[in-house]
């Protein structure tokens, strides 16, 4: 993979039409490119006018792919259901699966998955040369991006911890063996809590990677010239700097329709601002890969 | 007379090693419960770790989980835990 790039953006500003765009733009010029949705409420099937539930080739080299964020979490859970079951026998009676689906809900939950998808599609997807990523709303996006970074310092103390105790035990069993039961006193690397919890850490240190690498990620910001979406792309931008996230680009859509562009040149003055008009029709690829061919000096 | 001089010295050593491993095993459980309290403390509204990070320790942490319904179940018996751990 040469380059990812990230739209972000208040809903219905155009996120989807910008990644249509610059994906095809960038296949038009015989580039690999795999385009995907992370968005729950995904679109970019509409302006395909194709069902994506898989990865599917809708241009030259460009592979489109709405992710199920849903099969993501059912995955998780059910992988934990199993291991439950293989160690706390007498769970077996019990229909975990239906208390799990549960914790479907809980907080945080949807996060995890999209960030477990994210990494996995990445993986899978890093033979193509450009990785286009289209994003939920601010709220959810930002939530997804932090999450790396929280979970990273607990992941951390409780790794140190858990070796704190290992080695506690360790000491006890040396002197007195008796005194600690053998499947507790192990070394590090048989230790399952630790081996998950490493898991864990290559998961998030994976995302925080690429969230921070200026070289190989490029996040465009895609507002309109209303005051809303204005406000929305500052508190994304403030967002990401609490992250030390950059940005590297503003698309201005919809350009012309309000006139009111002068705020949104001084508020983000030190970046590039691409103007982007209205199109009426975003299923036209003639259009859109126009349009896309603005921004790819900013992406090649 | 050596053989009873060499099981006093035996039974002086056991104490000796029961001695020296009981402050690290109070500690060791000590430290046992509070990650399984951290890793759980969403339950009883601590702050706590991502859910999905309690999850997937879950499977792993059953002897941490039983030695935490043991110490709560003392918590109410604080005086005994203290003559316990002061050897009175």
């Amino acid at each position: 993979m040469k380059r990812i790039i990230f739209f972000l953006g208040k809903g219905g500003v155009g996120k989807t039409t910008s990644s249509a765009a610059l994906s095809y733009a960038l296949s038009d010029k015989d580039h690999t490119v795999y385009w995907m949705s992370i968005d729950p409420a995904h679109n970019i099937s509409d302006i395909t006018k194709t069902p994506l539930k898989t990865k599917t080739n809708i241009y030259k080299n460009l592979f489109a792919e709405e992710i199920d964020i849903d099969k993501y979490l059912k995955k998780f859970l059910h992988q934990t259901t199993q291991r439950m079951k293989e160690t706390y026998k007498y769970l077996q009676i019990i229909n975990l699966e239906h208390m799990f689906d549960i914790l479907k809900h809980s907080p945080g939950m949807e996060e995890y998955a999209t960030m477990y998808a994210l990494k996995d599609k990445i993986e899978e997807n890093s033979d193509f040369e450009y990785i286009v990523v289209d994003t939920p709303p601010t709220g959810l996006m930002l939530k997804i991006f932090t999450l790396p970074f929280s979970s990273k310092m607990w992941i951390e103390k409780l790794i140190k911890w858990r070796k704190m105790i290992i080695s506690k035990r360790a000491a006890i069993a040396n002197i007195k063996p008796d005194a600690i039961d053998k499947d507790l006193a192990i070394a590090e690397e048989d230790d399952k809590v630790l081996k998950e919890l490493g898991f864990q850490k290559e998961y998030v240190d994976f995302l925080i990677n690429i969230l921070l690498d200026r070289e190989q990620t490029r996040i465009a910001i895609v507002l309109n010239e209303d005051k809303m979406s204005l406000n929305e792309s500052k508190l994304i931008v403030e967002g990401l700097e609490q992250l030390s996230i950059k940005y590297d680009f503003i698309i201005l859509n919809k350009e012309g329709l309000m006139g009111k562009n002068d705020e949104i040149k001084t508020a983000f003055k030190d970046k590039p601002i691409l103007s982007v008009p209205f199109i009426r029709d975003a299923t036209n690829i003639e259009s859109l890969i126009k349009i896309g061919e603005r921004f790819l000096n900013l992406v090649i | 007379m050596l053989k009873g001089f060499l099981n006093n010295l035996k039974y002086f050593w056991e104490g000796f090693k029961d001695q020296s491993t009981s402050a690290l095993e109070m500690e060791l459980s000590e430290l046992e419960n509070t990650f399984g309290l951290v890793v759980f403390g969403s339950l009883m509204g601590l702050p706590s770790p991502p859910t999905f990070v309690g999850m997937a320790l879950l499977p792993y942490l059953e002897y941490e989980i039983k030695l935490m319904i043991i110490k709560s179940e003392d918590l109410d018996d604080k005086l005994a835990t203290f003559f316990d751990l002061s050897d009175i």
